[in-house]
């Protein structure tokens, strides 16, 4: 490799690290001292329990995690609540020292997440796309949408840090442990380890068609190391709560009979939209479509280094879409979405790449009103992530 | 065809989502201003929409391009030092984009539409009368809103004629006792009316159509389709003939949108049965009250504009 690229890739790699770790603990000084009182002040509670509090460092769904790891899995399909959420993040709760509250454990273990996933994020941005990205960017991701989770307790950023790893170690083409430990963790940190599925089998076909073994061995390994993990800890829970299907069973709690037809998410939100008086319940169908679609439509505008990399992503977010539509569940689209690590990379290169082009004054007034439309978004998204979290709009 | 730009492409796309959202917001625009439009022309408009947009995806698909060439979108350090042509955006990726847009933007305005059409106010009128082989209790507690296939936020009302339960006699006494209300709080709200009414028998005429006149007052300038719900157990000539007409032209002086479902109960010859029909929108004869709740349930399910084009296509009413 040139040595001048070397050097600079390890200056810019070292700087990622300070500008991931800055975001980090600012982001998290932000929740602590702004997004606390008032999610406090909205009464922030367990999702239907409104009568149990909880704060920033286990929002949403955090406290489940945290339960299973003080209490251990409740091993039956009649507590979805435990049966849902995957393992990693509990142990790791478990593990470390238990003077310190758990929920303060799992705090402690998304921010570490938080300021790593950064750097992946960033690691991964910068070969797949021809512009200059540099490392100050980071900063700029809690202003992306769902990029305020980072300040919070949760399992989507540790999930991201693994999704974001296994697909570098796809592109750059490391040693082939690497993306299935990757794979492994990821799966057994979130089901949403499986929009990584789609983009890594667009990696695969891409490279079968240039002939290039290593990027189809890597590719590969990913996704079969991602199923055989799943299946292994779906048998896992059937086994323990003596029962097979008990792990999906927990899971058509959150469904809707598919025999509603695929086309009844449009329907559902349609009525949504025209008959509900809730604010929240618009928001969340609306946002649910919104985000993936905006991604698609950055995904266009900007330049990539190949187009596998556009596809890839591409594959991911219609992999979220799919399981929206086929789930007919809205949920959490604003934070699962974070969980791909090309959201993240699409709004810093896609900010990077605005503001080259009005800086060369090319396509002026559409760049322009791309660039202020993109901020509103972001700003909306923002306000939407911080109201809708204690208020339950989008869960 | 002359190959153009990735910016060229970016906006052939933001054209046509931009025609799909129009397009759509058109369609939802036509809901609303003329709900009763066939639903033909909805999509009529919808299938427009779509052949145009697939248009500009073949476009799109089919369109050449020039050779690649180094073309620098941004001058950068390692842009010069690579000197190679960049990735354009494969015309494939733009189809797919533009069709999973098109799907979500035209498939939300199409239901939108639909669902817009699907909202109504639904109004039962109950006889009451003298002479009537089945009573009012027995009739309105049929009326099972619990399991009514609507929205929640669809508003139900109640009225009877011929109880005594008005100041009025004969032909005039009818009575609204629960105005129009969202499900929940009718359910509530009927029930309540029914434990106050002191029915043990029933006075008065069965003046539908005067019935109907008045409910049409009631309704006055209310939007969307008032569906009025006439159960009645016979035809009442005393209060003269059935007169469509008349109530068209109260409907229009009151700015009410109606749709008039008759539900007989229990033994109607065939004549009334005949002149019922030709005054109704729909007619539906029960030979127990305990079909009601069946008949009303799978009545609900059709919206009212269904109906009418049921009607224009297989004849109007009227004498």
């Amino acid at each position: 490799m040139d040595l001048r690229k070397q050097l600079r890739r390890n200056g810019d790699f070292s700087l990622s690290i300070f500008y991931a770790l800055a975001t980090t603990l600012l982001c998290a000084g932000a929740t602590v001292l702004i997004l606390n009182p008032i999610w406090s002040q909205l009464g922030l509670h367990v999702p239907e329990d409104p009568k149990t509090k909880v704060d920033f460092t286990m929002p949403v769904d955090g406290i489940f995690y945290v339960r299973n790891a003080e209490l251990g899995y409740r091993w039956s399909a009649e507590y979805p609540q435990s049966l849902w959420f995957h393992p990693l993040v509990a142990w790791a709760i478990g593990v470390l020292p238990r003077s310190i509250a758990a929920n303060l454990r799992l705090w402690a273990i998304s921010l570490t997440a938080s300021a790593i996933a950064l750097v992946a994020v960033f690691r991964y941005s910068g070969p797949i796309t021809p512009i200059s990205l540099k490392p100050n960017l980071l900063l700029l991701i809690p202003l992306l949408p769902g990029g305020l989770v980072i300040g919070t307790g949760n399992a989507e950023i540790p999930c991201l840090v693994f999704n974001s790893l296994l697909i570098v170690s796809v592109i750059l083409k490391w040693n082939v442990i690497l993306p299935i430990a990757w794979g492994v963790l990821a799966i057994l940190t979130k089901l949403n380890a499986l929009y990584m599925v789609p983009a890594l089998a667009v990696y695969c076909v891409a490279g079968l068609t240039k002939k290039d073994r290593k990027l189809v061995r890597n590719s590969l390994a990913g996704i079969i190391s991602i199923a055989i993990v799943l299946v292994s800890w779906v048998l896992f829970v059937d086994l323990n709560s003596g029962q097979l299907g008990t792990y999906w069973q927990a899971r058509e709690v959150g469904l809707v009979p598919l025999s509603s037809g695929p086309f009844s998410f449009l329907d559902t939100a349609a009525r949504v939209l025209i008959f509900s008086d809730q604010i929240g319940e618009r928001l969340k169908y609306s946002s649910a479509l919104i985000i993936p679609l905006v991604d698609m439509w950055i995904l266009l505008a900007i330049p990539f280094e190949k187009e596998e990399h556009r596809v890839a992503i591409l594959a991911s977010l219609l992999g979220l879409l799919f399981l929206t539509f086929f789930q007919n569940n809205p949920n959490k689209s604003i934070v699962y979405i974070t969980t791909i690590p090309g959201h993240f990379a699409l709004g810093m290169i896609f900010i990077v790449h605005c503001f080259n082009k009005l800086r060369q004054r090319e396509h002026f007034p559409i760049w322009l009103m791309a660039g202020i439309s993109f901020g509103v978004y972001c700003f909306m998204t923002g306000v939407f992530f911080v109201l809708g979290t204690p208020l339950a709009w989008y869960y | 065809m002359k190959p153009s730009s990735s910016t060229e492409l970016v906006l052939a796309i933001l054209t046509s989502v931009l025609g799909s959202v129009l397009i759509s917001a058109g369609n939802v625009i036509l809901g609303i201003a003329a709900p009763t439009l066939p639903k033909s022309d909805g999509d009529l408009a919808s299938g427009v929409a779509i052949a145009f947009l697939l248009f500009v995806v073949y476009i799109l698909i089919t369109r050449r391009r020039a050779p690649q060439e180094p073309r620098l979108l941004v001058v950068t350090r390692r842009n010069l030092d690579r000197g190679q042509a960049l990735a354009k955006p494969n015309r494939w990726t733009y189809a797919i984009v533009a069709g999973v847009s098109i799907f979500i933007i035209v498939g939300i305005g199409v239901y939108s539409r639909w669902v817009l059409i699907e909202r109504r106010t639904m109004y039962f009128i109950v006889d009451a009368s003298e002479g009537s082989p089945t009573t009012f209790r027995e009739l309105a507690s049929r009326i099972k809103i619990t399991t009514l296939p609507v929205p929640p936020e669809t508003e139900i009302g109640l009225e009877a004629f011929g109880g005594g339960y008005s100041a009025n006699s004969g032909c005039d006494d009818v009575v609204e006792l629960v105005a129009p209300t969202p499900k929940a709080e009718a359910i509530e709200k009927i029930s309540d009316a029914l434990a106050l009414l002191d029915q043990d028998s029933p006075k008065g005429f069965s003046g539908i159509q005067h019935a109907t006149e008045y409910a049409l007052k009631q309704l006055a300038n209310r939007r969307d389709t008032q569906q009025i719900w006439i159960l009645v157990t016979r035809l009442d000539t005393r209060c003269g003939e059935l007169d469509r007409n008349e109530i068209d032209r109260i409907a229009a002086e009151n700015n009410v949108k109606y749709e008039l479902v008759i539900i007989t109960v229990g033994p109607v010859s065939e004549a009334d049965q005949r002149v019922l029909s030709a005054f109704a929108g729909r007619y539906i004869y029960a030979q127990t009250a305990d079909e009601i709740p069946i008949i009303i349930q799978q009545q609900s399910r059709i919206p009212p504009v269904l109906y009418d084009l049921y009607r224009k296509v297989y004849g109007s009413y009227g004498p």
